[in-house]
């Protein structure tokens, strides 16, 4: 990487020179003249005013750290390795599934008798009341009991699969979520491996846990995994939606108060009345006020004071529709009424 | 409209280059490098109207991100003047779907005005051929004395800020003011002398 050398060139900088003092009388004029024809560098200049040389440095460190992330992004290979295991486990579980269920139905009672008798969790809960007790506790459960659960679940489904494979011995294990001990695979049926029926003495088990809230609670363990393991869609924090019409910067009580302040009489008019500019301008993307149009005015001296303010008054921040900006135009009234 | 500065020809005829080539690759790698030239500025200019380091950071990553975007999009003449206006504007977007942070709104009103003139169009007095004009004279004449004085001695006398600081008795910062105030009045005096011809 060339940070070395960015770092070198921005301290070479006219900007960074500038202001840590570091030229001479006539270096400083050049600068300052350039100044006076360039508003992004001396807006700039500023704001990096207000930081000390050390932390500019740090903060730009920062931010080409996060650049180059998006222009060469680093994690991508890692994202493909994680992906390339799953669609391999995914594929190979997959093939273990279809080879299983290729067996005859009578293997599912089977395993389920034999289960019957070698745990006793499974005693509790007969598979045909399962879903009924699913749905009834699903139910009464508030939602972070269900989250976990559907963390249990996942839990259940992928990772003890997976495991499976890691851990070819058959070794059994305790799987400890949320506080809860739950049996792994292995231990309730050592033979019948990754098939349907363990799935469902699996989901008999989800039963068992759920009979005992007070034990879901301290999920939170289990939601990380789940929120690690699942892509949620996720709607933004604050992301606009809907139509916003223009406004000046500051609001329009600013506004008003700007008009007020700045506004010039013409110098023929000396009534103590009051007299109305109605006008219509475009505010661009881009801020940039266009075609203003004198919708109603008394005179041209008042058309042109009124132009006269609205150009040079508080930049107008552009309409936006959900979110993104949109040109379009602003109806005005400008009222000339000499204070009493 | 767009930003003029000159002497900067050369500077965006390749900022111009390597935008299309950009264009014409994909590579992020080119606009990335072309990004980096100016994101110091991006990063003052954000710390300016957001006032947060933190945010001014995510201001620089994200009118990155939106450039990507952008430039397909339209036919850019000026790349540095098209980043300056595409980096005000994310700021005050930003500025504005905070609504509870209206008072920076506020407090950035007042440097408004000035923003709004150097924004768009060079002042007569920046231009090469400006300052012989007599009618830019005429109108330095009918100036405030403090800003008379900061206007002569800054554009006919080639002082810096600091040895009119130093000269005047009064801070730097008084003399920017000075400048940008005298050269608001120029301008309306300048625009009141055209049309009276």
């Amino acid at each position: 990487m060339k940070r070395n050398d960015k770092d070198r060139d921005f301290k070479n900088s006219n900007l960074f020179r500038y202001r840590n003092r570091k030229m001479t009388e006539g270096e400083r004029y050049d600068y300052e003249r350039q100044l006076q024809k360039d508003p992004f560098e001396s807006d700039a200049l500023e704001g990096l005013q207000s930081l000390s040389s050390e932390e500019i440095a740090k903060d730009m460190g920062a931010i080409r750290k996060r650049l180059s992330k998006i222009i060469r992004p680093v994690g991508l290979s890692k994202i493909l390795r994680i992906a390339a295991v799953a669609v391999v486990l995914v594929g190979v579980s997959s093939l273990f599934l279809v080879r299983e269920m290729r067996k005859p139905p009578r293997m599912i009672s089977e395993i389920i008798e034999k289960a019957e008798q070698e745990s006793e969790i499974i005693e509790i809960v007969k598979p045909q009341t399962d879903i009924t007790e699913r749905e009834e506790t699903f139910d009464k459960m508030p939602v972070e009991a269900l989250e976990a659960v559907k963390a249990v679940e996942e839990e259940i489904y992928t990772d003890k699969i997976s495991d499976k494979f890691y851990d070819p011995d058959g070794v059994k294990k305790k799987e400890t979520i949320g506080g809860v001990n739950i049996i792994s695979v292995d231990e309730v049926a050592d033979e019948a491996i990754v098939t349907t029926p363990v799935q469902v003495s699996k989901s008999m088990k989800r039963a068992v846990v759920v009979e005992e809230p007070e034990l879901l609670f301290p999920g939170e363990v289990a939601m990380e995994e789940d929120d690690y393991e699942r892509e949620v869609p996720e709607v933004e924090e604050g992301e606009v939606v809907g139509y916003i019409a223009p406004v000046p910067v500051g609001g329009l009580r600013v506004f008003k108060e700007y008009i007020k302040e700045h506004q010039l009489f013409p110098e023929s008019w000396n009534e103590s009345g009051r007299e109305v500019v109605r006008l219509k301008f475009q505010v661009g993307i881009d801020s940039v006020i266009t075609n203003i149009e004198i919708v109603k005015s008394p005179g041209d001296l008042f058309s042109n004071e009124a132009i006269r303010l609205i150009n040079e008054g508080p930049v107008w921040i552009p309409a936006t529709r959900n979110g993104l900006a949109v040109v379009d135009s602003v109806k005005l009234r400008i009222v000339f009424r000499r204070q009493q | 409209m767009t930003l003029r500065i000159e002497g900067k020809s050369d500077r965006n005829e390749s900022d111009l280059k390597m935008l299309d080539r950009y264009l014409k690759s994909g590579d992020l790698e080119i606009l990335g490098a072309l990004y980096s030239e100016y994101m110091h500025l991006v990063y003052g200019v954000s710390l300016k109207y957001l006032k947060d380091r933190d945010e001014s950071q995510d201001a620089v990553i994200g009118i990155f991100e939106k450039l990507i975007v952008e430039t397909g999009k339209h036919k850019v003449e000026n790349f540095r003047s098209w980043l300056y206006v595409m980096t005000k504007n994310w700021c005050l977007m930003k500025l504005r779907s905070d609504k509870t942070e209206r008072d920076k709104i506020r407090r950035m009103y007042d440097e408004e005005i000035e923003f709004m003139e150097n924004s768009y169009e060079l002042h007569p007095i920046d231009k090469e051929s400006g300052i012989d004009d007599q009618a830019l004279e005429d109108c330095i004449e009918r100036l405030k004395d403090e800003q008379m004085q900061c206007i002569r001695l800054f554009y006919f006398e080639k002082r810096c800020y600091r040895e009119i600081a130093g000269k005047l008795r009064m801070d730097e910062k008084k003399v920017k003011t000075h400048l940008q105030n005298a050269k608001r009045n120029l301008k309306i005096c300048l625009e009141e002398s055209y049309e009276e011809e």
